[in-house]
């Protein structure tokens, strides 16, 4: 059909599509019972079409900040569930007899040491050649607040809720940590709820660089810095240094990654991220090397956190 | 009392799924309790209320994640569709169809939660000096395990739940449908 047909039988009928449009909203707003008109269905498909729209269409960043966090309305469940399921994790699934949980107590105390040695050289290092910051060294622990842990995730991403609020002076971006070293920073902090990004959690990006402890000297290694992801299982991956970069550096397994972060606050450098588990290629780029790095502990079974609360002011002006 | 027991089931499913998904994730791969609450609700509730009691348990699941809002809601409600279109074909509270049903649920999520991952990557793209580092997707191996982990679980809690649920829960299991 032509236009000119189409014209010539609107013209015949008398009907323009407007006409139709006016008569259609007409009806549907002055009949008494239009409302009667809408079903359950209706209104079901109208909600699946807004979800599957937020969740496809419009962009993560855009909603998720503006989501309210509720974990803390769960809490009366989570908490005993959680800690049923520690007890019968440690009861019947225990990771380490008694004796081996002494000695990795005694190695976590180390590590513990290990890892505020190596923030305190880095540091040192770095105020050597800024004297007039010298005033921040010190022990990062009066500038934390330890909260706990009251459940994780409900999907397949490693976050981890504490017992906070926004309301508690808890904010978006604070740093995480545990004696170990770093957990992350707080994704969403709400008044029903803080929820805290691990740092092994896809898409939680770090810059770190290596170091090694033999015995009690510590030593950087001359790797390149690189960019720390999560993996998503309790690990995170190195894939942007060359094969050759790591056989000059001399990176071996259980040599230490550390936060080298440069928007970091200075006092929270060279905090341990984990330890290097396994060395390989990239399977997509044979020339690159694929590092496996692991926190000392499960971030994911953490009962207690530290939340560094103050001293984010001292960050010095760059 | 009956009308809000299935939301008050919810809500006690999706505390669980906070409290015990990190002792219960064997290589990240946790049983979904709130699905196992969508099909229980599904399978116990008129249609509307079916549908309605799906999709708020994604809804509540979708604030408990960092998964982009209205995932769950979407993936649940689809899910609450499927119950009630076969559950009349399977037999009533047998094991294998609870389990049967909790694979194609957890079946369904997955494809949603991976089609989500493939829209928007949990990690973009991004460049370390001159090297490009890969989108990071979810691992469909863990979804996987997820999935038959739930399938599992699913005959345990609903059949638990029927042999208390005039004592704990008040629903009538022979009240239903429009």
């Amino acid at each position: 059909l032509s236009a000119d047909h189409v014209q010539a039988v609107r013209w015949s009928l008398g009907i323009r599509p407007w006409d139709l449009i006016a008569a259609a909203a007409f009806r549907l707003f002055t009949t008494a019972t239009w409302m009667s008109r809408i079903r359950f269905k209706h209104v079901f498909a109208g909600l699946m079409i807004i979800s599957a729209t937020t969740a496809f269409f419009v962009p993560p960043g855009m909603v998720s900040s503006r989501r309210p966090a509720v974990e803390l309305l769960f809490a009366p469940v989570s908490i005993p569930s959680g800690a049923l399921g520690k007890w019968a994790h440690d009861k019947f699934a225990p990771e380490l007899t008694t004796v081996q949980q002494t000695v990795q107590d005694q190695a976590r105390e180390i590590e513990e040491l290990k890892n505020d040695l190596t923030s305190l050289r880095i540091r040192m290092s770095e105020i050597a050649q800024l004297e007039e910051y010298s005033n921040e060294i010190g022990d990062i622990r009066p500038l934390c607040t330890r909260y706990d842990v009251i459940g994780s995730d409900s999907g397949p991403r490693s976050t981890l809720s504490v017992q906070g609020s926004r309301l508690g002076g808890l904010r978006d971006g604070m740093f995480v940590l545990y004696p170990g070293g770093v957990v992350g920073r707080v994704q969403h902090a709400g008044v029903l709820g803080v929820r805290v990004q691990l740092i092994t959690d896809l898409g939680c990006r770090e810059r770190a660089a290596f170091a090694r402890y033999d015995g009690t000297r510590f030593s950087r290694l001359s790797i390149p810095e690189a960019l720390v992801e999560g993996t998503g299982k309790g690990a995170m991956r190195v894939g942007g240094l060359t094969v050759d970069q790591i056989k000059l550096g001399g990176l071996k397994i259980g040599d230490w990654a550390y936060v080298s972060e440069a928007d970091w606050p200075s006092y929270l450098r060279g905090r341990h991220l984990g330890r290097v588990k396994l060395i390989g290629t990239r399977p997509d780029a044979p020339l690159f090397a694929q590092i496996t790095i692991e926190p000392t502990q499960n971030l994911m079974r953490l009962s207690k956190v530290m939340i560094v609360t103050k001293g984010q002011e001292k960050e010095p002006a760059e | 009392v009956t009308r809000w027991t299935p939301f008050i089931f919810g809500y006690v499913m999706l505390g669980l799924q906070i409290g015990l998904r990190r002792f219960l994730a064997p290589g990240n791969a946790a049983p979904n309790f709130g699905l196992i609450a969508v099909i229980f609700i599904a399978l116990h509730s008129r249609r509307d209320g079916a549908l309605l009691g799906g999709f708020t348990v994604g809804f509540v699941q979708d604030l408990l994640t960092e998964q982009s809002l209205g995932l769950y809601a979407f993936s649940y409600g689809l899910v609450a569709l499927v119950v009630l279109s076969t559950y009349k074909l399977l037999p009533r509270n047998h094991p294998l169809s609870l389990a049967g049903l909790g694979l194609a649920a957890g079946f369904l999520t997955m494809v949603v939660v991976l089609l989500h991952s493939f829209v928007h990557p949990a990690g973009p793209a991004a460049t370390d000096g001159k090297i490009i580092l890969p989108r990071m997707r979810i691992s469909a191996g863990a979804e996987f395990a997820s999935i038959f982990f739930t399938a599992f679980m699913a005959p345990v809690v609903i059949i638990g739940l029927e042999k208390g649920k005039r004592m704990l829960t008040g629903i009538d299991a022979n009240r239903r449908r429009n």
